[in-house]
Parts: structure tokens; sequence; C-alpha cells
């Protein structure tokens, strides 16, 4: 058995080192077996007493998720092995770096196709009034809801993560980039208008309620003046502030904004996030040229 | 053999109750009616050990899950078999996001093998059992390849139940404990390694059809049986299967006081 663990950690070649989150270390790797390239997550041990504790709960987590879950959109768990104490999880291998719905888990691969990452605090889908925790979602992604300390909540957390993202496209910076729960709340209202009691009934009866200054809000075609009606009818609805009013993902797609034209770009030909590393390098020395050239210029002006 | 009749709680190399094993001649030959026993004896501890820490039903089968694949795969003579049960416990509490802590786990067997006596003190033996558990976790994850997510039959169950109920007379379904009989057969079904040879689907309705037969109770008949309306798949055949592999659980559990 020793040996089996010790031959499957040696499957895969360690290329390159990807990037560091809180809780795991990702690498791109070689699978020897199959010649493919692969991303490996190596969850963090972590504290001595993290590590007491056995297997991380959130990787295991993720783990019974992704072996569940079989969608284009969702990224492909291919294995899961562990050595030591550590547990390493193999990924099909992204272009873009790699359970929240935030742009740096939305991935994207080598034929453009978009995939979902990061399943460690997402939960199977139950009845809509289990307890579940508020301390989920990245800070910017988090609903109003969660922010006010709602334990029982449902997939309107999702959809109102789903109009931040579609914002952040918009402006290509975060819409709301809070920097404390409360200044969270803050740049939502500013933004968005302070509720009331009338616009989301039983707000106020929510564990972390605080009532805020009553901001007008700004309106949305002024925020994202880009935007046509279509789009910012979509956005209307997924940055409505009661939960059991927000649009879900079907009322979403049936919305004009996904049948107007034009219609969405094939994936393969999407321009890529960043280029190949190659393309990158010519950038830059082109740049480089173009400076020396600037130089020269400068240079021969001078003389 | 081993276990409840070990009545001296500790000693220097670690609970008395986990390392009285190693001494009862089990590292000879292979015995496949001795290995079966043992086995109905440490899911009985992972089923009693569930009911005290409170775990519901899909917790506690998960763990019984756990234990019988990881001893398809490993020879009970290599692995302590009641170790390996309370780190099932534990890591099928993770699973089914059902918490349990390890102390917990180590008071409760503890208390299990040795009634009537006060918890472990809080010292190297007991240190050392928490990282055996936690340690015998991995192993147990990495032994079934991280695949540690099973379907179970008692959604099956429960649906089969109401569909059933339907077509009862319902003042005969009032008399009669069906359900809670069929649950309690679903429940003893995982004593062996039966709950990983069957489908749940078929588990479930021979548990049902078991319980249905126990008490007399006749359902109007169409075309088809009703189990065969429920599982297209299913013959008699199986549900006989099923059926016979739970009695010998059963007559097991006389052998096995």
């Amino acid at each position: 058995m020793a040996l089996d663990v010790k031959s499957r950690s040696k499957r895969y070649e360690k290329l390159d080192f990807l990037g560091e989150g809180q809780f795991a270390t990702v690498y791109k790797a070689r699978d020897k077996t199959t010649d493919t390239i692969v991303a490996i997550k190596k969850i963090k041990v972590g504290h001595r007493t993290e590590a007491k504790d056995g297997i991380n709960r959130t990787a295991l987590r993720e783990i019974k998720l992704l072996q569940e879950l079989h969608h284009p959109n969702i990224i492909g768990l291919l294995d899961a092995f562990g050595h030591k104490s550590n547990i390493s999880l193999v990924f099909d291998f992204m272009e873009t770096d790699l359970e929240d719905l935030k742009p740096n888990n939305l991935l994207l691969d080598g034929n453009g196709v978009l995939k979902l990452a990061d399943f460690g605090l997402a939960k199977a889908f139950g009845s809509p009034n289990r307890v579940y925790t508020h301390q989920v979602v990245t800070r910017w992604y988090r609903s109003p809801e969660l922010l006010f300390g709602a334990r029982m909540y449902g997939v309107g957390v999702d959809m109102w993560a789903v109009g931040c993202i579609l914002a952040e496209l918009l402006l290509r910076i975060p819409f709301l980039a809070g920097e404390s729960d409360l200044d969270q709340l803050t740049k939502i209202f500013e933004a968005l208008g302070t509720p009331t009691d009338e616009t989301w009934p039983g707000m106020s009866s929510l564990p972390d309620y605080v009532s805020f200054k009553i901001f007008p809000g700004t309106p949305l075609e002024h925020i994202f003046s880009a935007a046509g009606d279509d789009l910012l009818e979509l956005l209307r609805g997924l940055f409505t502030f009661n939960p059991l009013l927000r649009t879900t993902a079907t009322q979403a797609l049936k919305m004009r904004y996904f049948s107007n034209r034009p219609g969405p770009t094939p994936g393969p030909q999407l321009p890529r996030p960043n280029g190949s590393v190659e393309a990158l390098r010519e950038k830059e020395t082109v740049g480089l040229k173009r400076k020396i050239e600037d130089v020269m210029m400068k240079k021969k002006l001078i003389f | 053999m081993e276990g409840p009749s070990f009545r001296s709680s500790s000693t220097k190399d670690g609970p008395r109750w986990l390392a009285a094993r190693r001494d009862s001649g089990v590292d000879g030959e292979s015995d496949p009616g001795q290995d079966i026993k043992t086995h109905f004896r440490v899911c009985r501890f992972i089923l009693e050990t569930g009911v005290k820490l409170g775990m519901r039903s899909v917790p506690v089968a998960t763990a019984c899950v756990l234990y019988h694949r990881f001893f398809e795969r490993v020879s009970l003579r290599e692995y302590e078999p009641f170790l390996v049960a309370m780190s099932c416990v534990y890591l099928a509490g993770k699973v089914e996001e059902q918490h349990i802590r390890t102390r917990d786990i180590i008071n409760v067997s503890h208390r299990y093998f040795n009634s009537g006596s006060s918890p472990l003190e809080c010292d190297k033996v007991f240190w050392d059992l928490r990282d055996s558990v936690v340690q015998c976790e991995l192993l147990i994850l990495r032994q079934l390849n991280f695949y540690f997510s099973f379907e179970h039959p008692h959604k099956y169950l429960l649906h089969y139940l109401s569909s059933v109920k339907s077509l009862v007379n319902r003042h005969a379904w009032s008399r009669t404990p069906v359900a809670e009989t069929s649950w309690a057969l679903l429940r003893d079904c995982h004593h062996g390694d039966m709950c990983i040879r069957h489908t749940p689907k078929h588990i479930a309705i021979a548990t049902l059809y078991l319980a249905l037969n126990s008490y007399g109770m006749e359902l109007p008949v169409g075309e088809k049986e009703w189990w065969q309306v429920l599982c297209k798949d299913m013959t008699i055949a199986d549900i006989n299967a099923v059926i016979s592999d739970l009695l010998r659980l059963y007559d097991m559990e006389s052998k096995c006081i």
C-alpha cells in the first residue's frame, strides 16, 4: 500500500508554481502516465492544531462535490492523492489562474470554455431553510442578507455574486470593494440606495441588522454607462435587495439580454486572458524596442 | 475474544481494549467465518456508538460503508478493526456534515468496552489514541482512493414507503409499524458487507418487502408487483438474495454475544 501511495505521487512531475492561496498551493505539473498537463492543488496542513483534527473538512467537501458534479462548465477533478499528511487534488489545467463565485474562481480552458473552480465552501443543495454559516463568499461578492448575518439563505446569494461579477466585467474593477463588512454594506447602499422594510420585508429582523443612513443610490445607467437597456434590466434583477424577489438563474436566462443581438462569441474565438508566455515576452520586447527607439530619437533630437 | 470482555482500562502502550486483540491469536491464517463475526461485532460497535453520539442514520451508514470498503481492500490481520471503526465514525461525521469530536468518540468507545468506568485521563494514552484515530482517517481515505461519498438506501426506502402507504388502507397502515420495521432492517443490513454488495435500491425494496410480509400486509396487485413498479431492474431472486444475507446476519447475532 505504501508503495502504491508513493507511485501515485510520483506519477506527476512538478513543472511550475502557479499560485498560493490561504488554504492551498497550486502547481502546474505533467501527468507522466497520460502525458498531459494538469494543475495540482496541494492543501496546506496548516497549524499543528489544525493537523491534529485530521483531514481538512473544506478539502473533503471540495473532493466530494467535484466527484459528484460532472458539467462542461465545472472544473474536472482528475485524481486525489495523499502523501504524508498532505492532500493533493489533481485538476484539468486551465489557462487562467486558479465555493465562492468571484472572478478568481472562474477559469478559462484552452478552448475558451468557462469553468467554475474552488468548491471548498460549496454545499449540497438542500432544503432552502437549512441553517448555514453566514461567513461564506468573499466579502466583495457577498449579498446584503449574508452581511446582515442571515443563517437561512438560498441561491439568491449566488445570484448577487453573479451580479457583482457582471458589474466587474463592465467596469474592469471590482464594483463594491468594501474594506470591512460594515463598509461593504455602506458601499452597496451608496451605489444602489438604502433598502427599507417596504422594499425588503424582514430586513430589520436579521441577526446582525444595523440601520444605515438613507442613501438615494445612483441610477444604474450612470454607473454602467456602456450597458444597454437589456443588460441594465438584468443587473437590476440581480441587485434586488429582497432575496425572494431577486432574479434566479432560470429567470435570468429568459431575459432579453441573453436573446438580443449580438449573440455570444464562441469560446475558441474569445480573446485569451493573458496570452501565452511567448506572446507576453514578445510584447515586452516590442515595448523595449520602442523605448530604445524613443531614446535614440531624443538623442537624435538633442544632437 | 475482543472488546467488551476487557475490563482493565489501559496499559502503558494504549488502552487495553485496543491492545488486547493483538495477543488473541489473530495473526494466524485468515478464517472467513471468524472474520465475518469480527466485522459483525465491530459494526455493532459503530451502530451503538453512533446512537450514543447522536449521529443521524445516514452518517452512521456512511461509517459502516467506509469500514466495509476498507476491509474489502486490506486484511483484518493488518489493522486493528476497532480503531478503524473509530476513524470511520470520525470521517463519516465530516463527510455527512455532522462533525463529531475525536474526544467524544474516544470517550464513548472507552465506555463501550468498560461500562461504568470514568473517562480516560487526558494523558499520553489519550493523546496517542487520538493521534491514531486521526492518522487512520487518512489511511482509510488513501486506501479508498479518496472515494468516500456513497449513495445509501435510506432515501429510496423513504420514497418507497410513501408510495406504498398510499396503496394501503389508512387504518391498517397506522396499526402496523411497517415504516419502523423496514427502517430497522435497513440499519441492520450494515452489520455485514452485504450493504456494499447490493445496490441501495435493492436493499431498500428488500427490507420493505420483508417488513410487509412479516406483518402479512398485502398490497393490491396490478399487472406488476408493487416492487417492479418502484424498481424496474429488480427480480424476486434479487429480493431473496438480500433477505437471505440479512437473515444470515441475524443468525450471526446469537453467535456474537
